[in-house]
């Protein structure tokens, strides 16, 4: 039974829930304070997809739901809620309710509404909404087939019914519930489970801050279980990191020597260098150039440890302090990456030592920092290219949503090397080999009727030596200080290599950036190795990134895909400023949705965790991942590595303004 | 699965050994470096510190491992690698009341954090003195004359009470001190001076 409370603003809940026949995985994530989506994936046996049809031994459903809390409760009124259920899949949940809840005591809330579609299967009565117009009497049959489409023509439309329950917080950890449920099971009854009765009883207990566990009497009969995960991006387990203190800023002595300068004795420069340079790497950072003037000093940095360059450079201008001669005034910090520079930062020393015990220090010190778009690298120091790198990490590849085997997953080690012969040319590689799994156990045939670019992936899973993730070459640029470039060339990824360029204009003082992408790929081998398929094709994007506000980030890329249909992705980040990002994509392309087959169109979520969130240790490194409902090969992109806007962001103004909190971190 | 990952990481805690055992006034004695020792209870920390670096009136003390605490005076302005840190604080007026320095009544103490996407957020509380008498403290065998003082700091949304055991000459020889709402009091004492 839905209620028409939200959950708190970022909340992202796992729950599973079980009874009778039904696994039901659901994934909820508070989009805004009053908009919640919900993907839910549900594993169904001895089920019939309608009242009338017969009994499938298994069937696995994903649907979407909605729910927006329209108002919110006040002393005398209750909060009130709209909510969608189903409204993309094959609409096996298809329904639609208005909920109002009110606290009547702190331990006490009501809950009444009225549903429609499927809330509509007990007592139910012709539509209220019937009064506006007669075609809210009947709900019209979902009539795509391949699931995936938005129809709106049912939605309130049919019999409707009230649903409620009552929810009594027993104890801090103790919740008890009691329902009405207008949800008549007729898919279910008697094949799946005997429903009996519209009531339900339930026990909530709060095993843990973010766990929770639930036993439920269900419909007359029926026991059932659920458990509940929950975490918020906005609450990092470790706050605002377990970071080691950052070096003390040493002010200058007063009256001391510094009016003679750091010239005076021979040596001192390339002393002063070799000092910073020990004293950065001590903090996870790389001096890449050094530039010592009268008064000012300009120092190029690879911040290789901290998410936050801000925090790169403060750290650096920190050191600084302790390491340069009394003389220079002025430091100015470049953030390197790829051998590209980022914005530049300028700070007087005055202003660090004054502020550094100042209450007010993080915006005093933005606002007085001078940030400037830099093109040029500058020299990098001697000694540090060609420098080469390597590494091994294990690895976890799940496979989702396979009808035959819902989770599958291959675990195995990864070996990485990277080769930088010059400042911006990047030789890149990662092999993997497989230590165990069963993602080679895929055995259903891709049913595609177009270019099969992407559905015969189960093929790449079955590959057993050690299989060639990547291995390109990279050259980065910087034509104009708001243009990067970027050119690949190589293996790409997995199932794709070729020719990849692209370029990224982020104007100065602008919430939008636009890029280009072109991209000529040709299919790899199964056993990806260095072979390749006879599927070659030309692909690429134009692309607007576009911030909105308020954490929302709006992506729109238009161009020709890998199976060379032409059409638009578009995409909905929240971005939080520690780096969590929950997002929602779709791609329309000129592949009908008959051809395109199940689903209709490409449509994904998108979640992406900073490491450093989980461990609370300063890293840079991301846990990223894309839930399709289903992977085919209409609207599929090709996966560059490095594509230049996650990369460059955090380097330039934006970026450092949102990180600048973490400035004398 | 890898959201449970992501919840059972957050669950998990660390335990750090207690920093009094081994401590006796055979090895302060032994000791010519400042010393202070500091405990979080309320996140299993204690730990000894040495003097890092010194402004003024303000000294940043550190473990070996790089966590440290900032004291203006005694009073805590500032912690590094504890999590919920304090970042800055403006303790001005404590540091007044302290000395018997006029102030008012209620009296603004400010602070600032991070908050969980790494954003500053400033604190505000009104303080005043609630309590101020001699008392003698035992520290290791060694008594020390202090002015015991009680602060009481209130904003809508939480209060806490400081103590602090300030010797004759200015020192800080103990004192329990609130830092933010998770790491909640630490308490203080100065071993060595």
């Amino acid at each position: 039974m839905p209620t028409a409370f939200s959950r708190p603003d970022a909340e992202l809940a796992f729950t599973s829930s079980y009874f009778k026949n039904q696994l039901r995985n659901t994934l909820t994530f508070q989009i805004t304070p009053r908009l919640s989506g919900s993907f839910r994936y549900s594993n169904l046996y001895d089920i019939r997809t309608s009242p009338t049809s017969p009994v499938f031994d298994f069937v696995f459903d994903r649907s979407f739901s909605l729910h927006y809390r329209l108002r919110d409760e006040t002393a005398y009124l209750p909060a009130v809620a709209l909510g969608l259920n189903d409204f993309v899949g094959t609409s096996l949940y298809s329904s639609e309710y208005i909920v109002a809840s009110k606290t009547i005591t702190p331990r006490f809330r009501v809950t009444g509404g009225l549903g429609w579609g499927r809330l509509a299967g007990v007592n139910s009565f012709s539509n209220p909404l019937s009064v506006f117009d007669d075609r809210f009497d009947t709900r019209p049959r979902n009539a795509n087939e391949q699931g995936g489409l938005i129809r709106t023509n049912n939605w309130f439309r049919g019999d409707a019914a009230p649903f409620g329950g009552i929810e009594w917080q027993a104890n801090e950890r103790l919740t008890l519930t009691a329902e009405y449920s207008s949800d008549a099971y007729s898919n279910e009854d008697g094949n799946t489970f005997d429903y009996k009765i519209p009531f339900n009883f339930g026990a909530t207990y709060r095993l843990r801050p973010n766990v929770l566990l639930s036993a439920n009497y269900l419909y007359g009969s029926e026991i059932g279980a659920q458990v509940t995960f929950v975490t918020n991006p906005k609450n990092p387990p470790n706050f605002g990191g377990l970071d080691k203190a950052p070096p003390a800023v040493v002010p200058r002595p007063v009256n001391s020597a510094a009016a003679l300068g750091w010239g005076d004795r021979p040596g001192s420069r390339s002393k002063i260098q070799n000092d910073l340079q020990t004293a950065l790497a001590a903090q996870g950072i790389t001096l890449y150039g050094f530039d010592l003037n009268t008064g000012s000093v300009r120092v190029q940095i690879e911040n290789d440890t901290y998410l936050s360059t801000a925090q790169a450079i403060g750290r650096t201008a920190r050191m600084m302090t302790a390491v340069m001669p009394g003389s220079i005034t002025r430091f100015t910090v470049v953030p390197i990456l790829n051998g590209v520079p980022g914005s530049s930062v300028s700070l007087n020393r005055s202003d660090l030592e004054q502020l550094d015990q100042q209450l007010d220090n993080s915006w005093e010190s933005y606002t007085r920092a001078e940030i400037e778009r830099v093109q040029d690298a500058g020299d990098p120091l001697t000694g540090l290219f060609p420098r080469f790198d390597y590494g091994f990490t294990p690895y976890a590849k799940p496979g989702l949503f396979d009808p035959d085997a819902p989770l599958r997953l291959d675990l195995g080690v990864a070996a990485s090397a990277t080769y930088e012969p010059a400042p911006g040319l990047v030789f890149s590689g990662r092999v993997r080999q497989k230590i165990i799994g069963n993602l080679d156990s895929a055995t259903r045939e891709s049913t595609s009727v177009i270019q099969k670019v992407r559905s015969e992936g189960y093929l790449y899973d079955k590959a057993t030596g050690p299989t060639l993730q990547e291995l390109t070459a990279s050259y980065f640029f910087k034509p104009r200080a708001d243009i990067y470039g970027r050119v690949t060339v190589g293996y790409l990824e997995e199932m794709y290599g070729g020719l990849s360029a692209e370029l990224l204009w982020t104007p100065t003082n602008s919430s939008v950036s636009f890029g280009l992408e072109a991209n000529y790929v040709k299919q790899r081998d199964f056993d990806q190795r260095f072979g390749f398929r006879d599927y070659a094709v030309a692909t690429g994007h134009a692309s607007v990134y576009r911030d909105v506000g308020n954490g929302f980030h709006i992506t729109v890329d238009a161009g020709r895909y890998l199976a060379g249909d032409w059409g638009a992705t578009l995409t909905v980040d929240r971005e939080f400023k520690n780096g969590w990002k929950i997002g929602t994509f779709a791609t329309l392309t000129d592949v009908s949705f008959d051809d395109f087959g199940e689903g209709s169109f490409d449509k994904g979520i998108t979640l992406t965790i900073p490491i450093n969130w989980l461990s609370g240790n300063p890293r840079k490194d991301n846990f990223s991942t894309t839930l399709r409902p289903v992977l085919r090969d209409g609207g599929a992109r090709v996966n560059v590595p490095n594509r230049l806007y996650e990369v460059v962001r955090g380097s330039e103004n934006e970026g450092l303004r949102e990180s600048w909190g973490r400035f004398w971190r | 699965m890898s959201l449970c990952m992501v919840l059972i990481v957050a669950g998990c805690s660390r335990s750090v050994p207690d920093a009094r055992s081994g401590l006796t006034p055979a090895v302060l004695a032994a000791t010519t470096q400042p010393l202070l020792l500091l405990e979080a209870p309320n996140v299993n920390a204690s730990a000894l510190l040495n003097q890092n670096a010194r402004y003024g009136e303000t000294i940043d003390w550190r473990t070996g491992d790089d966590v440290s605490i900032t004291f203006k005076q005694g009073v805590v302005v500032a912690t590094r690698g504890f999590g919920d840190d304090l970042m800055s604080a403006d303790v001005d007026q404590t540091l007044a009341m302290l000395q018997n320095r006029p102030t008012p009544q209620d009296y603004p103490r400010f602070l600032s954090r991070l908050d969980g996407e790494y954003q500053t957020e400033f604190e505000s509380f009104l303080c005043r003195r609630t309590g101020r008498s001699a008392e003698a403290i035992n520290s290791y065998g060694r008594i020390r004359q202090t002015v015991k003082t009680t602060e009481l700091c209130r904003n809508p949304a939480r209060r806490f009470e400081n103590i602090y055991w300030v010797g004759t000459d200015g020192t800080m020889w103990k004192s329990r001190q609130w830092v933010s709402p998770n790491i909640k009091y630490v308490i203080t004492e100065r071993l060595v001076q």
